[in-house]
């Protein structure tokens, strides 16, 4: 494969892996996986392929940007939410780029994910005025277990599948 | 494949569903914009009007649009309580320990509240009103300017169109998947939440596998008919800026600099 050709391969998946991530955000609606209080948001465990290649950064940005569509909060949520997940997934991606145990990348996306929360609280207290901590700690103990969770179907994903090449 | 069409889109002819997707998406980031920047009582009053204006133009009944309130509600809810409760003031009316009702309170909740309102009815009426397709090909247009940054215009573009394309492949793949598994015994919705998650590998992993394998067989399709890259890419959905669009234009801009001066 020539550079440009292996451009347009990385392109294709990405763009799968946001069709995917889509997908798995109205499977979740639709089959009820929230447990209780913590809601599982299956398409979160997107973000963990980050720590395998870049191109998975634009997959789960535009996943987002799609999924978002839908939003109640609507633009508003289109164009941060997104930016938020770009900002995220980027440092993930650079920051694990320097990790070699898969392990530990993965908990970095963890840590990183959950972390970046502070921009979604950030916007809704700009927007309503909403306490930043406590929305901080809501929205961000959420991330948490659905990257935790995220993480580990992940490594096991990375077990049978190839996600780097 | 119906119900595979994903978003909340209301099919329509109302004079809202022909405007252009992407002067919807300006008037939105506009209208954010605004509610940002009125300060007085009868600034939100004329906001909503455009609001209501909007909702009765689009011929979507009402019921949609407070139905875009519901996941929201608590939110809400817990929000306007906050401020109702909390804010202290010089007229109060109500005290009960670190409670209080005062006027400066009822005001700002009052406030918040019709932020709420305002902000998720105009984002309702462009998803009502609009297909997640049209919506992501005039976002696509207003990335447009961004390429003087070397923002990959063309490829968001080509990922987006791809992405779309799939959903509703992948979705039905998905529920394939599913009940191949469920008639093997699998249970997706019961027992605990690590029994769950652990039921959820053997979905993943084909899930994972035939995404790659999708996007393994385009690229050699796209390579072997000579793509080269989205320079210079025809399109299938042309979008048309009518007289209309640019009327519904000048006319929000209008109010806009009325509402904010």
């Amino acid at each position: 494969m020539t550079k440009e050709q292996h451009h347009l391969r990385n392109l294709i998946i990405a763009a799968l892996v946001a069709a995917l991530y889509v997908a798995l955000t109205y499977l979740s609606q639709m089959f009820g996986l929230g447990y209780g209080a913590i809601q599982l948001r299956l398409s979160e465990m997107l973000v963990c392929l980050v720590v395998f290649n870049k191109r998975y950064i634009w997959g789960v940005t535009i996943g987002c940007v799609l999924a978002n569509l839908t939003s109640t909060l609507g633009i508003v949520d289109i164009i941060w939410g997104s930016l938020e997940t770009l900002i995220a997934l980027t440092v993930i991606y650079l920051i694990s780029k320097r990790i070699t145990n898969l392990k530990a990348k993965l908990a970095t996306a963890i840590i990183i994910g959950t972390f970046f929360m502070f921009m979604i609280a950030a916007e809704l207290t700009v927007l309503t005025k909403a306490p930043f901590w406590l929305t901080y700690l809501t929205t961000a103990s959420g991330e948490f277990v659905s990257l935790t969770l995220g993480a580990f179907l992940v490594y096991f994903i990375s077990k049978r599948v190839d996600l780097i090449s | 494949m119906d119900k595979m069409i994903f978003g909340r889109y209301y099919p329509g002819g109302s004079f809202i569903h022909r405007l252009d997707p992407r002067l919807k998406l300006i008037i939105n980031i506009i209208f954010i914009v605004l509610i940002f920047l009125i300060k007085h009582w009868y600034d939100y009053l004329i906001l909503g009007g455009v609001v209501l204006a909007g909702v009765l133009l689009s011929g979507v009944s009402l019921r949609f649009f407070l139905r875009g309130l519901r996941p929201m509600l608590w939110l809400i809810l817990f929000t306007v309580g906050l401020q109702l409760f909390f804010t202290s003031g010089q007229h109060v009316y109500w005290q009960w320990g670190v409670l209080s009702i005062s006027q400066e309170g009822l005001i700002n909740a009052t406030y918040i509240a019709l932020r709420f309102l305002l902000i998720i009815f105009m984002s309702t009426l462009l998803t009502l009103t609009t297909q997640p397709l049209a919506i992501a090909d005039g976002m696509e247009y207003l990335m447009r300017p961004l390429k003087v940054v070397h923002f990959p215009v063309n490829d968001v573009a080509l990922m987006l169109s791809i992405a779309l394309r799939f959903v509703p492949k992948l979705m039905d793949e998905t529920t394939k998947i599913m009940n191949a598994q469920r008639a093997r015994g699998v249970d997706f919705n019961n027992g605990s939440l690590i029994k769950r998650v652990k039921a959820l590998i053997p979905l993943l992993i084909p899930l994972m596998m035939s995404s790659l394998d999708i996007a393994t067989d385009l690229t050699t399709a796209m390579i072997s008919r000579g793509y080269r890259d989205g320079e210079g890419r025809t399109r299938y959905r042309i979008l048309k800026w009518r007289r209309q669009d640019t009327w519904t234009l000048v006319t929000f801009v209008i109010i806009a600099i009325v509402a904010v001066l």
